[in-house]
């Protein structure tokens, strides 16, 4: 996470990147205290979020499980590392299972959370990069184009995870069988150029 | 919404990254793309506090824009006093210094138009440039999207009946006579 990421707390003036004092957050036009920048502004007023943990005594008093963290909450599962009963404020769960706060951080500190990655490479522009080197380093070209098409079929199986538009990763497949069929054609002239020679 | 179940709203170019901001089922999802790294990100509908928009000109663009154009104006200017009869010479030096000219004019008449989306926790950003009415267009798009999500999330004014369950509770808290 960046350090303007880290330290965004709420409502800024678009212009000076300040926050904004709550007396100058209101619908219409307005003028930073910070910068005196003017701005056009609408305010919404966000529902706050209640997890529902059900009550340990709306349970029946003998079938519910307690939360390790919160007594007076029934469990609705246990974390999937270490077995602890977890209510459903604790229950953190982003596809692959539910897990305890402490072992959920300790998971994605390891990397092991697969679910939902939010960071991940562009094989289909590496692809088009190799696919525009190749023909200005074209001795290279042969190399060069067989890594593209290693790349745009990455790309292409990528944008099919993601449901993302397939285009781009087909088209950078197509050139780059072009590029390597070039370079294929120019290597055979050289051969046999030397070989007639 | 196209078939990965988001439509485009907007992008926002800097020198470094390229965000692209799409409305999703129940967010507005940020991909910025920095070099060859994809980045992710979300502002749920629900947080939204605040959307502003604003029209601004980027010192940093006019300086630099300004500044190229004023070296081949000199440029220009040089050859033409200095070279006689270089006319053609000097034509083609103010042809390469006239986008630079164009970018600084275009900037300081009409600008840069940005919406910009403040989450509780994330923030989002899109820019127009020389389309005021685009800029516009989405801003109040953004502020429809969220009004309309923030309404049905809204929750209800008369609190549900009590249930059994909640009754039996009460009763052995002993808020209720038995």
């Amino acid at each position: 996470m960046s350090a303007a990421a880290a330290m965004y707390t709420g409502p800024q003036c678009p212009r000076c990147d300040k926050p904004l004092p709550d007396y100058s957050v209101y619908d219409g036009t307005i003028i930073c205290p910070s910068c005196t920048g003017e701005f056009e502004g609408t305010v919404f007023h966000p529902v706050e979020r209640q997890v529902q943990a059900p009550r340990i005594a709306a349970e029946t008093p003998e079938g519910a499980n307690v939360c390790a963290t919160h007594p007076r909450n029934a469990a609705v599962t246990s974390c999937q590392r270490c077995g602890l009963f977890i209510c459903s404020l604790c229950d953190m769960n982003l596809g692959t299972g539910s897990f305890c706060p402490s072992c959920f951080e300790r998971v994605r500190a390891e990397g092991a959370l697969d679910a939902a990655p939010r960071r991940y490479r562009d094989y289909t522009g590496i692809a088009w990069l190799c696919i525009l080197g190749g023909f200005l380093v074209w001795f290279l070209m042969l190399p060069i184009s067989a890594f593209a098409i290693y790349c745009a079929v990455k790309g292409l199986r990528q944008a099919r995870e993601r449901g993302r538009p397939r285009g781009g990763a087909i088209a950078a497949i197509i050139f780059g069988v072009l590029e390597l069929v070039t370079s294929i054609g120019i290597i055979a002239l050289f051969v046999y150029a030397i070989a007639n020679a | 919404m196209n078939e990965s179940g988001r439509s485009l709203i907007g992008k926002y170019t800097s020198l470094t990254s390229r965000d692209a901001l799409y409305e999703a089922a129940d967010s507005f999802e940020i991909e910025t793309r920095s070099g060859y790294e994809i980045v992710e990100r979300r502002v749920l509908y629900d947080d939204v506090m605040f959307v502003t928009h604003h029209r601004h000109h980027g010192a940093a663009y006019l300086i630099t824009t300004g500044s190229v154009a004023l070296f081949f104006l000199a440029l220009v200017l040089i050859i033409m006093f200095a070279i006689p009869g270089a006319w053609p010479a000097a034509v083609f030096v103010g042809i390469l210094g006239l986008p630079a000219l164009i970018g600084f004019l275009m900037r300081a008449f009409i600008g840069v138009f940005t919406v910009t989306i403040y989450g509780r926790r994330s923030k989002a950003a899109i820019r127009f440039r020389l389309r005021r009415e685009r800029a516009q267009e989405a801003y109040e798009r953004i502020c429809a999207i969220v009004r309309n999500a923030q309404s049905s999330a809204a929750p209800p004014s008369e609190p549900p009946p009590s249930s059994a369950a909640e009754d039996r509770a009460d009763h052995v808290a002993g808020t209720l006579p038995v």
